[in-house]
């Protein structure tokens, strides 16, 4: 028995974060079928639970420290850095995340544990598929966290909107997913190999021009897959009806821990797999960059509903996280950089909407915040934090964000790009601060009312929003834990 | 030549159920075509030696998910009572008699060769790739993770249908 775990490399330590979420809803699912317990018992186990897989998440430090780069279960599990900011960043979306949800779901009543359970079991499927070598591996984990999703978008069942959103999100991304598994297909057939690593070896062996054509083909399939799942142009066509129709205390956690986890596996596959064949999908890439900020800048422009103009925000952030991913080593650095602070502005941001709109709401008309600074000075500030952070406003993490960004791609020569890019952005000021002017600035006869905020909420708005600043101000530890996700690759 | 009719025979069946799946107007029609289709690939698997794909074919597409989608058939209701008469002319002939026929082979093959059931299929002393055997040592030793985590699937799958289908008393009224 110990031979054959040691020749197949298992290693609890390694799935540790993992294990913690599935058992937290396994228990959470026991007691929901079993005993009548109160909401505090189940509270206890959720939160325990959220803390001991951060807790596991630093242990899985110590055996990075201990073995470095190495890899588990046969090659099916991989410890690098990306797997590590993977797993932190997806651990602090989960805590950030975990206060809306839970208030939200206390809303459906009987349901609670169900939406609870479905949040920590997909936050183990994306843990598993930012940790994944094997492609097979990433799949099951993108499955595991995307039907959680799915049913997530759908829980508010007496509103017709959520329900259309649960289906198309359902739809659409079952349709990914085919892409993406018939790219892994083609890639195994025609190159035989499934392993992340094993591809690199495999272009080094054989050399950049001899690779078939059907694995390129492949390659470009898989990752449309996971365009699809950080909505990048021209895959973004979900992305609105799900923001806009998902319950919205939901909405922030699902925009982000999709997007979060699908950019570290981009991020990972452009820096190991394609290292050896580095210009073959520029053409592929710079179109959805460009697309991505164009159609995301114009249609953002023109919504009136606030959760639709963070989408389509979105569509344009997510142009902009990937034309650092996909131009080398420096400019990866700096959309990690990007992604975090991004990461942070969207959960906090969905937490102010989450207040304001409630929590299982989904239409949200941009004249519903008219004159919120009136009653709500500390929603107003916050709320234009995070807008001018997204916007890109100097001190907050969102300008140095895009600062870093744009000069390494002008250090790539990238001239073109970056013009585009600095474009948007104007353009961006007009769809950031609009909300923003009539929040604050325009007049109005009826103010919103003001809203309760409870002291935990108080809480994780103020750290988030204090984040956002700091990074802005300070931003060199984050730049120095982004330099050292890539160190191993320069 | 055997090996052509071999191939032959549950290809065109093959094709003969799909087209059926396409364009027959009864519900139930289709879903016998599509079980035609799924029966001869089996039998094409066999010809090609891969003995556990046409088992699992057998017992999880045309067993399980037949069933399933024959569910979905009948519970949206295609009962009509026009449809409970007998439309084929000598339908009850055709069956019994094939029936017979049936019976009468088995019964006759049995006895041929002393009521021994290795029939037709010989007992193969090499092992070959499809065979349960190597899917195993594959399955549960380097694909044992994935293995285990497929049942994480399961669950949330389970768990997702449950909260979404699942219509509670008390969370309608308050609409």
């Amino acid at each position: 028995m110990r031979a054959i775990a040691d020749a197949i490399g298992f290693n609890l330590v390694v799935i540790s974060p993992t294990i913690t979420l599935v058992l937290t809803a396994l228990i959470l699912l026991f007691f929901t079928i079993t005993i009548e317990s109160n909401e505090k018992v189940k509270q206890v186990i959720t939160f325990s639970g959220v803390v001991s897989t951060i807790f596991c998440v630093f242990l899985k430090f110590g055996l990075f420290l201990q073995n470095g780069v190495s890899s588990y279960f046969s090659k099916k599990i991989l410890l690098d850095e990306f797997s590590l900011f993977g797993n932190v960043l997806i651990g602090l979306i989960l805590l950030f995340n975990i206060l809306p949800i839970w208030d939200s779901s206390s809303q459906l009543r009987e349901k609670t544990t169900e939406a609870i359970i479905l949040t920590l079991m997909s936050t183990s499927g994306f843990m598993l598929m930012v940790d994944s070598e094997n492609l097979i591996m990433l799949f099951i984990g993108l499955e595991i966290g995307s039907i959680s999703l799915y049913a997530l978008a759908g829980l508010n069942r007496v509103d017709k909107l959520s329900n259309e959103a649960s289906l198309k999100y359902f739809l659409l991304g079952s349709l990914a997913s085919c892409i993406f598994i018939y790219g892994v297909s083609l890639v195994y057939v025609s190159f035989s190999v499934l392993s992340v690593y094993d591809f690199a070896t495999g272009v080094g062996f054989v050399g950049a021009d001899s690779v078939p054509l059907t694995t390129k083909l492949g390659v470009i399939l898989i990752f449309i897959g996971l365009l699809f799942k950080i909505a990048a142009a021209p895959f973004q066509s979900w992305a609105p009806d799900v923001y806009q129709g998902s319950p919205t205390g939901y909405v922030g956690y699902m925009a982000s821990i999709a997007k979060a986890s699908a950019f570290i596996v981009i991020a990972r596959l452009c820096q190991v797999s394609l290292r050896f064949m580095p210009n073959e999908f520029d053409s592929f890439f710079l179109l959805v960059v460009i697309l991505s900020v164009i159609i995301g800048s114009f249609f953002a422009s023109v919504q009136d509903d606030l959760k639709r103009l963070l989408a389509y925000s979105g569509v344009v952030q997510s142009g902009f996280i990937l034309s650092g991913i996909v131009s080398g080593i420096n400019g990866t650095s700096a959309s990690m950089f990007y992604l975090f602070a991004y990461i942070i502005q969207l959960i906090g941001i969905f937490v102010i909407f989450s207040i304001i709109n409630g929590k299982m709401s989904s239409n949200f008309n941009i004249q519903d915040i008219q004159g919120l600074i009136i009653n709500n000075k500390f929603l107003a500030v916050t709320f234009c934090t995070f807008m001018l952070g997204l916007a890109g406003i100097p001190l907050t993490s969102g300008f140095v964000s895009k600062f870093i960004l744009l000069t390494n791609l002008w250090a790539y020569q990238k001239y073109l790009l970056v013009s585009i890019l600095l474009l948007s952005t104007v353009a961006g000021f007009y769809f950031y601060l609009k909300p923003i002017w009539i929040a604050t600035i325009e007049k109005t006869e009826t103010p919103v009312q003001n809203f309760k905020i409870k002291r935990s909420e108080y809480l994780l708005i103020s750290s988030l929003a204090t984040m956002t600043i700091f990074f802005g101000l300070v931003p060199s530890s984050l730049i120095n834990i982004s330099r050292w996700v890539v160190q191993s690759y320069l | 030549m055997i090996e052509l009719l071999l191939f032959a025979i549950p290809a065109s069946l093959l094709i003969l159920g799909a087209l059926i799946v396409v364009f027959a107007k009864n519900p139930v029609h289709n879903a016998m075509g599509l079980v035609l289709t799924l029966t001869s690939l089996a039998i094409l698997y066999i010809t090609l030696n891969a003995t556990f794909v046409a088992m699992v074919q057998m017992l999880v597409y045309a067993g399980a998910v037949m069933t399933l989608f024959l569910f979905v058939i009948m519970m949206i209701g295609v009962d009509k009572p026009e449809q409970t008469k007998e439309q084929i002319k000598g339908q009850k002939l055709l069956i019994s008699g094939t029936l017979i026929l049936l019976v009468s082979i088995v019964v006759f093959i049995s006895l041929q060769n002393g009521l021994n059931w290795n029939l037709l299929f010989p007992q193969s002393e090499i092992s070959l790739e499809g065979t349960p055997a190597i899917l195993a040592s594959a399955l549960f030793t380097s694909w044992v993770f994935p293995f285990e985590v497929i049942s994480i699937l399961l669950i949330v799958a389970t768990t997702a249908a449950i909260a979404l289908a699942y219509e509670f008393k008390q969370s309608s009224d308050n609409d």
